[in-house]
């Protein structure tokens, strides 16, 4: 799987469960409930975004990089080059790709970390803000309840 | 008083929405209708492979690149009626879903009715009322 598909998956997964701000309503007041819908929220959010494209730019890079070194590789075994040369190609190849593909799936998993971070951070905070009781996925919600997502995407905005 | 006693209760229900979705006569028989479009349309794919196979054989290059030209503009047109039509049949699912939701939530006072499959226990299931009354209506 690319790297960015898995991370976009990985911050996709970890909003499968919403906290609550806790049922704590007086009996005279009505349970609030929002709803959020984190892909369309990340998909809007300008920092996720510009991630998802740092990412792909990189795969990108590396993915040409990995091509080249191929391909140099199969022309030096068109040239006949011993077993032990090629081997060797194959080695200075492998210490070179390995430690990129590493730093750049660390790299992303910590930039997803962060977007993840600060989606769950404005999600609390328009909960407490707005007095809602629950938050709950949308894919999980057929009917009820109030979009937050707008709120949300404010509250981001204002993120730093 | 405990926060339990407190808190109001929200009254839940369950719906197997993709239950409905799979089982509904309803909805496959709007499918067979997108179904049938299609199979029209890979028909006359098939066709005009013919007619300009046999143009190509014919040699004449003038005549062939203008019939492309045509059939292509005509196949564009079927696809974008094709593509149309689902989402307008889409659109008729969704609305007959949601109106009948919404209409259940009504009656039965429901502040949220959830998908099944997101809920591990607890809430009202509701999914085979839901769904006698979906394929009943109009």
């Amino acid at each position: 799987m690319k790297i960015s598909k898995r991370l976009i998956n990985s911050v996709f997964l970890s909003f499968a469960i919403l906290g609550t701000t806790g049922i704590a309503n007086s009996a005279d007041k009505k349970v609030r409930v929002g709803i959020v819908d984190p892909s369309k929220v990340v998909k809007q959010y300008p920092l996720a975004v510009k991630t998802l494209k740092d990412i792909e730019k990189a795969e990108a890079i590396l993915k040409a990089k990995v091509n080249a070194k191929r391909k140099a590789i199969e022309e030096a075994r068109n040239q006949e080059k011993t077993q032990t040369e090629l081997q060797m190609m194959l080695e200075q190849f492998r210490q070179e790709i390995e430690p990129e593909t590493k730093r750049l799936e660390e790299d992303s998993l910590a930039k997803s970390k962060q977007v993840e971070t600060n989606v769950n951070n404005a999600i609390d905070k328009v909960a407490k803000d707005e007095k809602f009781d629950l938050i709950l996925l949308k894919q999980a919600v057929l009917f009820g309840g109030t979009d937050i997502n707008t709120a949300v995407l404010k509250q981001l905005a204002k993120v730093k | 008083m405990s926060q339990a006693a407190n808190a109001q209760e929200i009254k839940i229900a369950l719906l197997d929405s993709n239950y409905v979705l799979t089982n509904s006569k309803f909805i496959r028989a709007a499918y067979e209708t997108v179904a049938s479009s299609r199979a029209s349309l890979q028909r006359l794919i098939a066709t005009a492979q013919n007619e300009l196979k046999t143009l190509e054989e014919s040699g004449d290059n003038k005549k062939l690149a203008a019939r492309q030209a045509e059939i292509q503009e005509i196949l564009n047109s079927e696809v974008v009626g094709l593509q149309n039509e689902q989402i307008d049949l889409q659109k008729v699912i969704k609305k007959k879903f949601d109106d009948l939701m919404a209409k259940v939530a009504k009656e039965k006072s429901y502040d949220l009715i959830l998908d099944k499959a997101f809920v591990v226990q607890g809430g009202e299931d509701i999914t085979q009322g839901f769904f006698e009354r979906f394929e009943k209506q109009k």
